[in-house]
């Protein structure tokens, strides 16, 4: 019966022998466990569709009720805990894993001639997954959530001349408020998934379409493997761990809710969220007038060397060791941020602030 | 297109390319440029009314001391499309009726509320270290600016405090 009615569709749409000749493709050898991460994050991010439309069912995005449908997701309904903590976590572990595939991309020289466009829209997602997080981090509206959006918010505002402009835009008037909360509501769960889906399924399409990069040492004479389904079952396998982390950080530590935005609070110290730790470690580093240089130019700066990658390092070696600079260069950033992050993380409590003026 | 037609003669093809770009042009901005419009709004906005002057202490409390004190009061701020109560906090160093000095709370830098750190005799902000002293001139760490000082008068044996930018 199933068969007879797979097979109606098929006589007409022949659409399982296109996924089977394209699942059949012989992949290049030297295709590993490395080359799981981009499937990984295909998995988790399905993930955040799912939990995030079930929290949207009982989430209401009114800066007077939304810390209380947060706290009843959490606290009433039930498995409200466990999915706001599967949302909570995935996001983090989605960070980790987005930062091994760029790396493996990276050193891999896979963004190089044809796949250039596949590196452009990666960049795309990757910045899409960060605005995901920053969108998500006020929707609890406890005082992490106002305060660090208080600053979030007034980094992008640093901006000379068209910053205030920018300020308002994104908090839907002049200071943080209703109109804040339903804006980045609408954002976090209307336009950044929309654009997700699509950016996604692009750059999805062309992966398979242009098929995945060899290794740099190998030939195109090699005998090859097709994707399923030995590579399929590795990639199935790293996504179950890395969501297994995720569910496992949820059931064990949950999602933190903190007590009710409170915009009077004069000892509240804002923490970001890890993956933000380098950005406010970094921008510590800078003072007074020179903070948008610390706070937008620099970071503005890298995401524009990130984009034009490919259009850099135009050599013809894709190995690591053939492009010395940009592997040095690469594992300089790496370090940097692994450090900042780790800097920032072991500051704690409030700054205690020098005296270096009279 | 066929060799006996003149090359400046529209073409049924070229008038059905140019129908499909204008009518596709026509839906997009219509939709776009309100859409637009309606998304940056806040920063084209009115300017923000005049605003009032709030009661934050009782003059007869008021004894003069070189120290900040805090103030809270709360104010009726119209917050898009609901009117709430909201919290202020305002520093007030009062020195005499004619030596009142009000200071927002709100540091400069990226704002966070700051706090008197009364042993060292200034304002600190606990996010990323700026001090302010007793006046609100930055004294170190990153504020661009001083704490903004607010209007302040006596009358009616109220103190009352003016400014756009309470913390």
């Amino acid at each position: 019966m199933l068969e007879r009615f797979a097979g109606w569709f098929e006589r007409r749409i022949k659409l399982v022998r296109v996924i089977r000749d394209d699942f059949g493709k012989p992949e290049p050898l030297g295709i590993g466990w490395l080359h799981c991460f981009g499937s990984s994050l295909f998995t988790l991010l399905l993930v955040q569709i799912v939990t995030g439309i079930l929290l949207a069912l009982n989430y209401s995005p009114a800066s007077d009720h939304a810390w209380e449908s947060v706290s009843y997701i959490s606290y009433t309904v039930p498995f409200g805990g466990f999915i706001r903590g599967v949302h909570h976590w995935t996001a983090s572990v989605l960070v980790v894993v987005l930062a091994l595939h760029v790396m493996r991309v990276f050193f891999w020289g896979a963004y190089k001639f044809p796949r250039e466009t596949t590196w452009l829209i990666g960049v795309c997602l990757g910045l899409l997954i960060l605005g995901f997080a920053f969108t998500g981090y006020l929707l609890p509206w406890d005082q992490k959530a106002y305060w660090g959006t208080e600053v979030g918010t007034r980094i992008a505002g640093s901006v000379p001349l068209l910053g205030p402009a920018i300020h308002s835009v994104m908090l839907g008037g002049p200071e943080m408020g209703a109109a804040t909360l339903t804006r980045f509501y609408g954002v976090h769960t209307q336009l950044f998934p929309l654009l997700l889906v699509a950016l996604m399924g692009l750059h999805l399409f062309l992966v398979r379409y242009q098929g995945i990069t060899e290794h740099w040492q190998l030939k195109g004479d090699n005998p090859r493997n097709p994707f399923w389904p030995n590579q399929t079952a590795r990639d199935i396998t790293l996504a179950l761990v890395t969501f297994g982390v995720a569910v496992v950080l949820a059931i064990k530590l949950g999602a933190p809710l903190e007590n009710r935005a409170d915009p009077t609070a004069t000892n509240y110290v804002p923490r970001p969220e890890w993956y933000f730790l380098c950005l406010f470690q970094f921008l510590r580093y800078f003072e007074g007038s020179l903070e948008p240089v610390g706070a937008i130019f620099i970071p503005a700066l890298c995401v524009l060397v990130v984009f034009l990658i490919p259009f850099l390092d135009r050599g013809p070696g894709r190995g690591p060791f053939q492009r010395k600079w940009f592997s040095i260069i690469g594992v300089l950033v790496i370090s940097a941020l692994i450090y900042l992050t780790i800097s920032g993380a072991m500051f704690s409590g409030p700054v205690a602030g020098v005296v270096t003026k009279h | 297109m066929s060799a006996e037609q003149p090359p400046d003669q529209i073409t049924r093809r070229g008038f059905l390319n140019a129908i499909i770009i204008v009518f596709g042009a026509v839906i997009a901005l219509v939709v776009a440029v309100p859409g637009i419009g309606y998304l940056i709004a806040p920063a084209l906005g009115r300017k923000r009314p005049q605003a009032e002057w709030d009661a934050v202490a009782e003059a007869a409390q008021l004894t003069p001391s070189a120290t900040p004190f805090k103030a809270v009061f709360t104010q009726q701020v119209q917050d898009a499309w609901v009117t709430v109560s909201v919290q202020r906090t305002v520093w007030i160093t009062y020195q005499g009726p004619d030596r009142i000095q009000v200071l927002s709370g709100r540091c400069t830098h990226l704002g966070c509320t700051v706090h008197w750190d009364a042993a060292r005799g200034l304002f600190a902000c606990p996010c990323h270290g700026g001090l302010y002293n007793d006046k609100g001139q930055v004294i170190g760490g990153p504020p661009p600016r001083p704490l903004h000082r607010l209007d302040a008068k006596l009358e009616g044996g109220k103190l009352s405090v003016r400014g756009d930018q309470y913390a």
